[in-house]
């Protein structure tokens, strides 16, 4: 397949800048590059010509789709782990400050190079993904609960689950079947039948359609049903769902 | 009395054997041995091998246990032949403790204070792994397949979004095939009888963050001269706080360092990249030490079972950092070396094409 250099482009710009973000980093990392390889040879001929000749070689348009894409499958931004930001620019703060003579000189170029290091980048444990463990497992406590709860009525529940937990269950226990799981919103097996992404979009909803639902069950004999207050709840009994248990805010319904 | 089986079986076959077995590497490669380095070695052989065996296993569909017992099999008696053949040496190895002491007694107050703030950085990294969770949903993946293969004896066998079963791997189980890093750590929970998910986000972490600095060691060493100690421990401090504060974006190589280093991709941007970067300069100077490229051979292979992104990149830095090598030093044979440590790469690389 022929693509156009427009597109190819396009695509260096949106993987160089997915991978960098929005801090200072790239212009830190190329000053560190360049004044290592103008000042120090011992890096220029261990490291300088190898990495300058990976990266040409990385934005030779050319390649782009024959080769570098299809080595990294589409995530082609995974090649910036090649950089070693960490390295290139450490070492070129060692090599600034062993430059220098005066010592109280060292210890305040020291001082900067660490606020320059704040500075660029982000305190990675700011990161809204990163809390509290709840349990040795490091998943939702309410996940681990629940699994619990369904392990301790059936040996081997299967189970359709709403929301952003999903993906957590069957990280609990391998004997916790699912209707879906992750693969509605980003793993890449296969989803044979378009109504198990449908009924996944479909429980999200704050009154969902029970009769599309329980046919769906029904079919691939899913037992329960794990979702949060429903405004139409009250029809599901009508449909054999009876209101087992209640664990932080979710519902869990048995079929039958 | 379960607990203290745990913490013995997690000791011996993540810390003690590795380190043996290391030794024993380095000893035959480099003649010298120091405990780092034996722990990094010995791991880097312990997943070579896992490579080795599990590929075929997978496409053989195998029994998981087939291959644990054969991989522990092998481990011993590497354990044993490391002793035996070093039995002299190996006390002097233990009482390394002595020159440590030594070592420190050397140093400037500087030099120590920097010491003292490097390992209090990196055990407060250590401490957030171990008390702290960074939820990530590519686990739903990678830990469900660990899940069931301890559960079901099987390997990339089940869905693990559903737990259906499968007839052969398919989706991206295909990709985990060529590179079953989570087999390894289903391995490592099955002997020891920790809960894969446990294994995976609690255990691993902090002794896969001590290999990420042991890298950056073996990267030190390489950058600056024998006795140049002060730069070394600065360089430490600095990648220690750097990895830290220089969280760029998601997917920059520091970020993966800290918030999900048990994912094989992060380990190949953690710990691969900064020792092959640590590892392959020295063939500038010894372009024949051929037992030191049989090395840098098991390092392409314990990256090929960690990510696809392991194959490319290690592959891709070899062969790049080599090729310029062999142009400065016009010897063709530094060349010719390490392509022959791309075979790993080469093989798994055509295999991860093929799915």
């Amino acid at each position: 397949m022929k693509y156009d250099m427009s597109y190819i482009l396009l695509q260096y710009y949106v993987q160089t800048k997915r991978y960098l973000g929005g801090d200072f980093i790239l212009p830190l990392y190329l000053i560190c590059f360049v004044y290592l390889m103008i000042t120090n040879k011992s890096f220029r001929t261990k490291y300088g010509y190898g990495l300058l000749l990976i990266v040409c070689a990385f934005y030779v348009p050319y390649l782009y789709f024959p080769l570098w894409h299809r080595l990294f499958g589409g995530i082609t931004w995974r090649f910036f782990w090649i950089l070693c930001e960490a390295f290139v620019c450490c070492y070129a703060f060692i090599d600034l400050i062993v430059r220098l003579k005066n010592k109280a000189l060292r210890i305040v170029v020291v001082l900067l190079c660490l606020s320059l290091i704040v500075v660029s980048g982000d305190f990675v444990y700011q990161s809204q993904k990163f809390s509290k463990a709840e349990n040795p497992y490091k998943l939702l406590q309410t996940v681990v609960d629940i699994g619990d709860y369904l392990l301790s009525i059936d040996e081997q529940p299967k189970i359709l689950v709403q929301g952003k937990y999903v993906s957590q269950y069957r990280q609990y226990s391998d004997a916790i079947h699912m209707l879906y799981g992750r693969d509605t919103t980003g793993g890449s097996i296969p989803i044979e039948d378009a109504r198990i992404e449908q009924i996944s979009k479909e429980v999200k909803n704050k009154t969902i359609d029970i009769v599309f639902v329980t046919q769906v069950c029904q079919e691939y004999d899913v037992k329960y049903l794990v979702v949060k207050k429903k405004k139409n709840r009250d029809e599901f009994p009508k449909y054999g769902w009876r209101l087992i248990q209640v664990i932080d805010k979710y519902y869990i319904y048995m079929r039958g | 009395m379960l607990t203290i089986y745990k913490v013995i079986q997690v000791l011996l076959w993540l810390v003690i054997f590795p380190m043996i077995i290391g030794y024993g590497i380095q000893k035959w490669a480099e003649k010298n041995a120091n405990g780092p380095y034996a722990l990094l070695y010995g791991t880097m052989f312990g997943w070579f091998v896992f490579e080795v065996l599990s590929v075929p296993a997978i496409r053989l569909q195998a029994a998981f246990h087939y291959v644990v017992f054969m991989w522990c099999f092998i481990q011993i008696i590497m354990v044993i032949g490391v002793c035996y053949c070093n039995r002299d040496c190996l006390k002097q190895f233990c009482l390394g403790g002595q020159i440590r002491k030594g070592f420190l007694k050397q140093r400037t107050v500087i030099e120590i204070v920097l010491i003292l703030l490097t390992c209090l950085i990196i055990i407060a990294q250590m401490g957030m792994y171990v008390f702290g969770m960074s939820r990530d949903d590519d686990d739903a993946r990678y830990v469900a397949n660990a899940v069931a293969a301890v559960a079901n004896d099987t390997m990339l066998l089940t869905n693990p979004y559903t737990g259906e079963t499968l007839d052969a791997p398919v989706g991206e189980l295909l990709k985990d095939s060529v590179s079953p890093w989570m087999m390894y750590v289903a391995a490592i929970s099955k002997i020891s009888k920790i809960h894969p998910a446990i294994m995976t986000h609690t255990v691993l972490p902090p002794i896969l963050l001590l290999l990420t600095y042991i890298a950056y060691l073996v990267l030190a060493n390489s950058l600056f001269e024998k006795d140049a100690h002060k730069k070394k421990i600065l360089f430490l401090f600095f990648v220690s706080f750097f990895v830290m504060f220089a969280s760029v974006s998601i997917y920059s190589a520091t970020t993966f360092s800290l918030t999900r280093i048990w994912q094989g991709k992060s380990i190949v941007a953690a710990v691969i990249v900064p020792l092959i970067y640590g590892f392959v300069p020295r063939f500038l100077e010894q372009q024949t030490a051929y037992k030191q490229y049989a090395v840098l051979l098991m390092i392409n292979g314990a990256s090929c079972l960690l990510s696809g992104v392991g194959i490319v990149l290690s592959g891709l830095m070899v062969g790049g950092l080599l090729f310029t090598y062999a142009i400065q030093t016009r010897k063709i044979a530094v060349l010719v070396l390490g392509m022959i440590c791309c075979v790993p790469n080469l093989i798994t690389g055509l295999l991860y094409m093929s799915v």
